[in-house]
């Protein structure tokens, strides 16, 4: 009997669809920004520009729109590092941000230490706080590791709080103030540079790919020799200085720290969404999410209004729900959708 | 000691509210794997709509408990269906950012509406004390725990004995199994997270009259009830209960016993206790796999 | 209720008296990319029929567009004259269809008591639940000695039971399972198919099962299917396919070892 007769072919409006939704992707697929000399010329040319920027008379405002820019794009793609990289998604990494600020803000006020000085000493102490909160934390999976983190957070700054005599409690801690916007571009420009650039060589190293790994499947990356918890920990350590070593220079640049403003929530809510806007776990995602968010809002918001706990809420759950892979997750997605439509046409035939 | 005693009361009360609240994130995380971050932000929507209706209303909050539940239920059903639902099968960093940003969108709305001062629902019996043994309890605090465990207990019946409650264990227990026996997941999502939700209402109204609340309250909320469902189990009714004993007494022990900064320590010090049983159990207390959703 | 033709039972061809379940030229995939291309089938009361294929030949799609866990953009499923497209499991239980998939699908925390109940959960009716239960257990002993023991202590094969007893609650005319085979000894693998053999005699049941493990699913039902890269390529009674020197040689080859 030959009820399994095939039939040949396939549906015309199939073909049709399949053309549709190939071309476009092959062109990307293709392009010619896949020549990697070509993107680097053009990463080259755009660096080249932003570094002579300063010098054509920016007003103070436009600068410290760029390096806001430059400031994001390094907390964003340090983020991703743990959180999209090894997939242990950090939901309170602020606490960083605001251990790199008072790092800085108690070694001036009790030890009286030059602010450069304490500079390096802000990712050192990152480090070790990644160190011994990671180490416990980093055994959790999925959720509990992503909230374990925001109690992490919510932790320091009761404490920095409660412990007034020695961060000044509620009342925080007033620096000498220096305000050189240019400075700031230039240092936030240098940040954002080394991590997104150090990103790329990650992604291609074998630390990298031990990483991506654990995401995947972290029971078999042990499997396969992986020592998984030393990948984790580093990637959480290094994450975790970087955001203290911006904490410290924002606390520099704004010249004073309290709790609320350097455990501050709403950093973890702009984390979270400009990275997803951009790609979690994308090499260019981070960057793209934190410069297309923050340009968004200075056109469409202004400053932050008073609302502002709301506009990020809506806008956090539209990304979730409509671009759930971010921008360079859902292009990438697209191009391999159009090559397997294609290659099931072919089979098909 | 009497110092002892009291102190220990207080802890128990407050537990049970903590228990009440717990079981809620408890009872979702466990049917559906989301874990609610905008867990506080319900409880304290509970509180403002007690706090209206007694305000405006002139309703007593008890009297409002059971309409505020319904609306909880109802909120609860509405945000799974439209939102909540939709990131259920995804990676849980889809609902936790969701969640998240429902809890941004519900402390903007509540600022708007309240302000940041707190609130306190004053009632006919605010000042009023019971004694028990010599001891004294606040009236409002001596009702939140009443209101706890009348609750809790009813929930308890819901889960275990009637046909939704079956549904519920069974989709917590395996979805694939509950799907094939004709139980639309769905609307077992649906209905857990509306009776989570409901639960919180309830502890929010409770809370609102026993103390004061104001919409920055939530994040602490949320992260306490984590804290509790992992050092309790996910998913065990009497563990969560006990430990939510446990992080109330230590709240009240805390702030009783270490002067000055004892009041102010509650996150820090049931965040250490989490990491601790974590690093012995990475399961929570229990330690086995989470199976049940309510017993 | 089904009518119980033992006899009858056919070994050549089913459609001939009209088939129970009718597959009709069904393409079906993932966003758009269709992993079945036009498959057809049938399946005639009382039988026994078994699809097999390779890893990724799209077998597994099969049962997933039955189930209506993924869209099917073409063709049609007809069962009994109804039209059942689509369906999702409530409506394909209502229908006359029961469901054992491939994943573990007890409730490890209840007991095989609960476990059996809960497959007649679209019934409210608590006597008829009681009577179908002592039904079931009537047919499986085994179970039965264990009721009142958590699913979840229960061997593999004690639960594969457990999984095909559950499904008989609503009595239903057909019972679609997603390789029943998987995580069972040869032994057991044996077991489960008499078992269902025996219940098809007894009750008239029929079953169409996805099998992974060619060789055993051809040997013991009564027809079978080769899907190969989302089409038929084969079909005819399970102990000819099995002879088919080109199914032996495309597919039985490599499907044999491979569980």
């Amino acid at each position: 009997m030959s009820s399994g007769t095939p039939t040949i072919g396939t549906a015309p409006h199939q073909k049709a669809a399949d053309r549709l939704s190939a071309a476009p992707a092959r062109g990307l697929a293709s392009s010619r920004f896949a020549d990697p000399r070509l993107r680097a010329g053009l990463f080259a040319a755009g660096l080249a520009a932003l570094l002579v920027t300063p010098a054509f008379g920016l007003n103070n405002s436009a600068l410290l729109l760029l390096s806001t820019v430059f400031m994001w794009i390094g907390l964003t793609s340090s983020w991703n590092i743990i959180s999209g990289f090894t997939g242990y998604v950090d939901f309170g990494h602020g606490v960083f941000f605001g251990i790199g600020g008072y790092t800085a803000g108690l070694l001036v006020t009790h030890v009286d230490m030059p602010f450069w000085y304490t500079v390096p000493l802000a990712p050192v102490a990152g480090l070790v706080f990644a160190l011994l909160v990671g180490y416990p934390l980093l055994r959790l999976r999925g959720v509990y590791f992503s909230i374990a983190m925001l109690g992490a957070f919510m932790a320091m700054r009761e404490l920095a709080l409660v412990f007034r005599d020695f961060t000044g409690g509620s009342g925080g801690i007033i620096f000498k103030a220096v305000i050189d916007r240019t400075l700031f571009y230039y240092v936030f420009l240098g940040i954002a540079v080394a991590v997104v650039l150090g990103t790329v060589w990650l992604r291609r190293s074998q630390l990298g790919s031990s990483m991506l790994a654990v995401r995947e499947n972290e029971i078999g990356a042990e499997a396969r020799g992986i020592n998984t918890t030393a990948v984790k920990l580093t990637a959480f350590c290094v994450s975790g200085a970087i955001t203290a070593l911006i904490g410290s220079l924002w606390a520099y640049q704004t010249a004073f720290i309290d709790p609320a403003i350097m455990f501050r929530d709403i950093l973890l809510i702009n984390l979270a969404l400009m990275v997803t806007l951009g790609g979690l776990g994308t090499v260019w995602g981070p960057a793209l999410g934190a410069t297309v968010f923050i340009l968004l809002r200075e056109t469409l918001w202004g400053t932050e209004g008073e609302d502002f706990l709301l506009f990020f809420g809506v806008a956090l759950i539209v990304v979730v729900l409509v671009l759930p892979k971010g921008i360079v997750g859902s292009l990438a997605d697209r191009a391999h959708l159009a090559r397997a439509r294609r290659a099931g046409k072919e089979d098909g035939r | 000691m009497g110092q002892l005693s009291q102190v220990v009361l207080d802890g128990i009360v407050l537990g049970g509210f903590y228990a009440l609240i717990a079981q809620g994130l408890s009872l979702v995380f466990g049917v559906m794997g989301v874990l609610n971050l905008a867990h506080g932000e319900c409880v304290l929507i509970g509180a403002y709509l007690a706090w209206t209706a007694q305000h405006y209303l002139g309703i007593d909050p008890l009297v409002a408990l059971p309409v505020i539940m319904v609306l909880g239920f109802g909120f609860g059903w509405v945000l799974c269906k439209t939102l909540v639902g939709r990131v259920v099968e995804r990676p849980p960093l889809m609902s936790l950012l969701l969640t998240f940003g429902i809890g941004a969108v519900a402390q903007g709305v509540l600022l708007r509406l309240f302000s940041s001062t707190p609130r306190v629902t004053t009632t006919s019996y605010s000042d009023d004390v019971v004694n028990v043994f010599g001891l004294t309890i606040p009236t409002p605090r001596a009702f939140m725990l009443l209101g706890a465990v009348v609750i809790l207990v009813l929930t308890w019946a819901l889960l275990n004995r009637t046909r939704v409650g079956r549904s519920i264990q069974a989709a917590a227990q395996n979805k694939a199994a509950a799907r094939v026996v004709g139980i639309d997941i769905g609307a077992v999502y649906a209905i857990a997270f509306g009776i989570g939700i409901a639960l919180v209402f309830a502890g929010g109204t409770l809370l609102g009259s026993a103390q004061g609340f104001y919409p920055f309250l939530g994040p602490l909320l949320t992260m306490k009830a984590f804290a509790i469902v992992v050092l309790g189990g996910v998913g065990r009714m009497t563990g969560t209960v006990l430990a939510a004993m446990v992080i109330g007494l230590i709240e009240t022990m805390l702030a009783s016993y270490v002067p000055s900064v004892g009041t102010g320590l509650g996150i820090a010090a049931a965040f250490i206790l989490v990491v601790l049983v974590l690093v012995v159990r990475p399961n929570g207390i229990s330690g086995g796999k989470q199976v049940t959703a309510g017993v | 209720m089904p009518i119980s033709e033992p006899e009858a039972a056919p070994r050549t061809d089913g459609a001939e008296r009209g088939p129970l379940l009718e597959v009709r030229g069904l393409r079906a995939g993932y966003r758009g990319v269709d992993i079945l291309h036009g498959v057809d089938l049938d399946v005639a009361e009382g039988e026994i029929v078994c699809v097999v294929g390779p890893n990724g030949s799209g077998k597994s799609t099969v049962f997933k567009a039955l189930y209506g866990l993924i869209d099917v953009r073409e063709g049609s499923v007809v069962f009994g004259g109804e039209d059942i497209t689509s369906h999702g499991p409530q409506q394909l239980l209502t229908a006359g269809i029961a469901l054992v998939p491939q994943q573990p699908a007890i409730f490890p925390a209840m007991t095989v008591h609960e476990n059996i109940e809960l497959g007649m959960y679209l019934e409210r009716d608590k006597g008829k639940i009681r009577r179908r239960v002592a039904e079931v257990f009537e047919l499986f002993p085994k179970l039965a000695a264990r009721r009142s023991q958590q699913a979840g202590t229960l061997s593999g094969g004690e639960r594969r039971a457990l999984e095909i007893g559950r499904s008989l609650m609503l009595r239903p005319r057909l019972v679609l399972m997603d390789e029943p085979s998987v995580g069972l000894s040869p032994v057991l693998v044996h077991e489960v198919f008499e078992q269902l053999r025996s219940l098809r005699d007894a009750a008239g049941l029929t079953f169409l099962m996805i099998e992974q493990n060619a060789k055993s699913g051809l040997e013991l039902s009564d027809r079978g299917y080769v899907i190969e890269r989302g089409r038929v390529t084969y079909s005819g009674a399970g102990a000819e396919l099995l002879a088919d020197d080109e199914v032996r040689r495309t597919f039985l080859g490599v499907g044999k070892d491979s569980r």
